[in-house]
């Protein structure tokens, strides 16, 4: 079976037809779309700016927040045939472990269920009417906030699935979107958006999924021009060449690669308990071989001179052994030759970083391991991991050395997963707020952001939007034009 | 330590038995496999007791010099290697030469390949050039019809008669003023040993001497003499801009040659190998079958030069194997061979890199061109001597989408460091 991975609700049946299809093939998947041409974006541009208007613009926030909410309760489905599509498919088309997919997918879906949308919505908008129409303001007056009527945008690769999020968000603001998946994972904004067809045609028509060559500049010209604003996620150099491109008028929102890191308390390394963490830090490391911007490239462990817990050698010994196990069930994904090569490159650095050094040491499965645990040294600059399952364990004597090693990246480090006694997360957090973390979760849960997460430190609606506000002086000066009014005759 | 100032007489009653049982493979005109193969575990027996980094490194893989039983299994070193550890079987201050990689004023960054002499790294540089570059002066370059020894051919360390060198022009600055460059000592030796007396070196502290470069190809317009042109990649491309604001055009008489080394990785423009060819033709009048790149590095000490031309893709071209020297294309993870024709990283076996290590693994991605030498044979007799084709480096891979690649947060973390140039 051949997998469109475009849709084009917006094109009559006779244009539709009248496309040129090329079809590829990528693990095993055979995927179709659409020859994409300058004409065709600027056509389907035009036409997601009167589907915004005939379909979105005046439909109110929370009947929105209903439709997606159904469309999640198909996903919720075991057997909906577009889940399975996507759990056969998805592994394949990735390299990721068929286990590792189907159970963060399920996770990853339940994340716009209705009451979860809702919260996401009250974060940026305690008051969501605000998206519907003018509303009382705490500061006086009232205000509304509309979102750009057509967003172009650029998805990741890297997270199978990631699309969804992004297309949910414009429609909550009232965007329609055009949609550009990536060549790592071309499948999901598809799949998303025919389940919303399934439930609401209507909403639907305000999305369009068309795939095209990164980088193609006559095709994104005609993108950007029938765009009010471009939401882009990929590597800093691509984000740079994008902001070179994207013209002035076009607002732009960029989501850049960043790094995660974890902090371990010296009461997470107890002899009683330290297992448990190792086996939490070994799942959030293996999360989509920490190509997701949520994994930890580096865990800082807190050693004390009284504590009581295990070294840091027999802490590592035992991430290595859960990373070992984590293999056996879910094996990484395969790397790229330029993946593999650095892979390698970075752990004989740290192979040779311990000759010379009694306080390095690195645990793994020989030559052709698929993970590492380095234990290095606060001495040196940051150094971000490989990714696929490498991780540099970094001992610290003070929370306040966490924040000195994460100086170099302070404006790209985004997650921290913590594990510490309860009493302790406030002075942890205050010593990540500091460096440039924007998310603190429990270790073992990195992977899974909390409805609502101000995605690299914004807020992740409220950045889509902008208000008008009626100030105060309109109602209580305009009184005078008031025609009903008699209090000046 | 002294520097290779005088490289032009090598006193092979000086070498080891083993060095000069090498020195003579690499000259050989008739050279046999399985020398190749028996002196390949005498030079990892002799490098893991001399070299202790390197011994480590092995022992750490379990390749013992008693358990090796094919210079396949030779654990070869990466990269990085060179510039973390201690890597030779010479003390430093023994070293007839160091040649370092270019880049970082940091000499904690820069890889170091030490030589105890140059014997062997004369031999393989000159018996490349004669045999892929200046085989007689009318020929194509590396012509395959005229197998066996080229007429005139004299050992390097004899006198070599007149008709054997030509006028050679080097982009490049002079050894004496880059002691620590290997490709500086290449160019240098070149001109010593197949350059006439008027050879030049058109570098210096001042820069590319355009002007001289250009008399130059007048006289040989003039004279009829044909000229050897050779430099790093990027020098050449200065050359030619400077040449095309000026327009001037040369037609370098017949047996012309042009030879180039290097590519052009985090320069500020890069040109392609057929665009840099195609400009030797129009500006310098050299046709392409006269111009020739080859593919080197600190880290070893043999040159791979294209095979010219390649024939079935004439604008692709794939690099030929010396007998004194293995290029097998591996998976970076396993380390093994991957099947013929597909891509992989370059793993090296070079006789000639005896005082550090003779296996290398680069980080610059290939694949094996042609027939495979294996399916001609049940045993591997031929892995590694397959011409390869070179396609740019694994350095600075992308990932795949919205987590950062490891260069992205060092490039974030320092200011932007000149890129090594190759070799």
């Amino acid at each position: 079976m051949t997998l469109d991975v475009s849709f084009l609700p917006q094109l009559t049946d006779a244009e539709h037809s009248a496309l040129t299809w090329t079809t590829s093939t990528r693990g095993g998947v055979a995927l179709q779309a659409p020859e994409p041409t300058p004409a065709l974006v600027t056509t389907l541009t035009e036409r997601l700016r009167d589907a915004q208007q005939t379909h979105l613009a005046d439909r109110s926030v929370l009947d929105i927040v209903d439709a997606l909410g159904r469309v999640q309760a198909l996903w919720a489905n075991p057997d909906f045939s577009l889940r399975r599509t996507a759990e056969d498919a998805l592994p394949r088309l990735t390299g990721y472990a068929p286990l590792h997919v189907r159970r963060t997918l399920r996770d990853y879906l339940t994340t716009f269920r209705r009451d979860r949308l809702l919260r996401f919505l009250a974060q940026d908008f305690p008051d969501p009417g605000v998206l519907d129409g003018f509303r009382p303001s705490p500061a006086g007056g009232r205000r509304r906030a509309r979102g750009p009527a057509v967003l172009t945008q650029v998805f990741a690769g890297n997270v199978p699935g990631l699309p969804a999020w992004d297309l949910i968000c414009g429609l909550l603001v009232k965007s329609a979107s055009l949609g550009k998946p990536a060549s790592g994972e071309p499948l999901f904004a598809s799949l998303f958006t025919r389940s919303l067809a399934e439930i609401d045609a209507d909403l639907a028509s305000c999305l369009a999924i068309l795939p095209w060559p990164g980088g193609d500049d006559a095709i994104e010209t005609a993108a950007f021009a029938g765009s009010d604003a471009v939401v882009a996620t990929g590597s800093r150099a691509a984000l740079a060449d994008l902001r070179t491109r994207v013209p002035a008028r076009v607002r732009l929102i960029e989501h850049g690669a960043t790094v995660s890191v974890a902090v371990l308390a010296a009461e997470a390394l107890r002899t009683d308990r330290y297992t448990e963490t190792a086996r939490r830090l070994a799942r959030d490391i293996a999360h989509y071989d920490q190509q997701a911007c949520l994994s930890p490239h580096v865990a800082y462990i807190e050693t004390t001179a009284s504590d009581t817990g295990v070294p840091v050698d027999v802490f590592a010994a035992a991430v290595a052994t859960e990373l070992a196990a984590i293999e056996r069930r879910n094996p990484r994904a395969p790397l790229t030759l330029e993946e593999a090569a650095a892979w390698t490159s970075a752990r004989e650095d740290a192979e040779f970083s311990t000759w010379d050094d009694e306080a390095q040491s690195l645990f793994t499965a020989g030559d052709d391991s698929p993970w590492a645990v380095s234990v290095e040294t606060v001495n040196s600059p940051f150094q971000a991991s490989p990714l696929g399952r490498f991780v540099r364990l970094i001992p610290v004597t003070e929370p306040s050395a966490i924040g000195r090693s994460l100086a170099g990246v302070t404006r790209i480090v985004q997650s921290a997963g913590l594990a510490c006694a309860p009493a302790r997360a406030e002075e942890f957090a205050e010593v990540l707020s500091a460096a440039g973390v924007d998310r603190v979760a429990a270790l073992g849960r990195m992977g899974a952001p909390a409805a609502g997460w101000h995605h690299d430190g914004r807020p992740g609606l409220g950045d889509l939007v902008t208000w008008t506000d009626l100030e105060p002086s309109v109602d209580a000066e305009l009184d005078l034009y008031d025609p009903d009014d008699r209090s000046g005759a | 330590m002294t520097t290779a100032s005088h490289p032009t007489s090598h006193d092979s009653a000086a070498l080891s038995a083993l060095d000069a049982d090498i020195l003579a493979f690499i000259q050989s005109e008739d050279p046999d496999p399985a020398t190749f193969d028996a002196l390949a575990l005498r030079l990892f027996a002799h490098q893991f007791e001399a070299n202790p980094a390197y011994q480590r490194y092995c022992r750490s893989r379990k390749a013992t010099p008693d358990r090796l039983r094919h210079w396949s299994e030779i654990p070869a070193v990466p990269l990085t290697a060179f510039k973390r550890l201690t890597l030779t079987t010479v003390p430093e201050k023994d070293a007839a030469a160091v040649f370092m990689t270019s880049g970082s004023t940091d000499p904690a960054s820069r890889g170091r390949n030490h030589h105890r002499h140059l014997a062997l790294y004369d031999a393989s540089l000159l018996r490349s050039f004669r045999d892929r570059f200046l085989p007689e002066q009318s020929s194509p370059l590396g012509d395959d019809s005229t197998s066996g020894a080229p007429t005139g051919y004299v050992a390097p360390d004899g006198a070599l008669p007149q008709c054997d060198r030509m006028r050679i022009l080097v982009l490049n600055a002079p050894r004496e003023q880059a002691p620590h460059s290997s490709i500086a000592h290449f160019f240098s030796t070149l001109v010593e040993h197949r350059g006439t007396p008027d050879s030049l070196h058109l570098v210096s502290d001042d820069g590319l001497d355009v002007d001289t470069a250009l008399n130059a190809f007048a006289q040989a317009e003039h004279s009829g003499k044909p000229l050897a042109v050779l430099g790093t990649s990027f020098s050449f491309v200065h050359l030619l801009d400077a040449m095309a604001d000026v327009d001037r055009t040369f037609r370098l008489p017949a047996g012309s040659r042009v030879l180039d080394t290097g590519g052009f990785k985090g320069k500020s423009r890069e040109v392609t190998a057929e665009d840099l060819r195609q400009a030797f033709r129009v500006r310098l009048g050299v046709p392409e079958d006269h111009c020739a790149n080859y593919y080197g590095m600190t880290e070893i000490s043999t040159q791979y030069y294209d095979r010219t031309p390649l024939g079935a893709v004439p604008d692709e071209r794939a690099k030929v194997v010396p007998h004194w020297a293995r290029l097998v294309v591996v998976d970076p993870l396993t380390r093994t061979p991957v099947p013929h024709g597909e891509p992989g990283l370059l793993l090296h076996l070079d006789l000639a890199n005896a005082s550090s290590c003779l296996a290398v693994l680069s980080d610059d991605i290939g694949w094996a061109a042609g027939s495979d030498p294996t399916a001609r044979a049940h045993t591997s007799p031929g892995l590694g001597t397959a011409d390869v084709v070179l396609r740019g480096r694994a350095a600075g891979a992308e990932a795949r989408g919205c987590s950062l690649a490891l260069d992205e947060v060092l490039s974030a973390n320092r200011t932007p460091a000149v890129p090594p140039s190759r070799p």
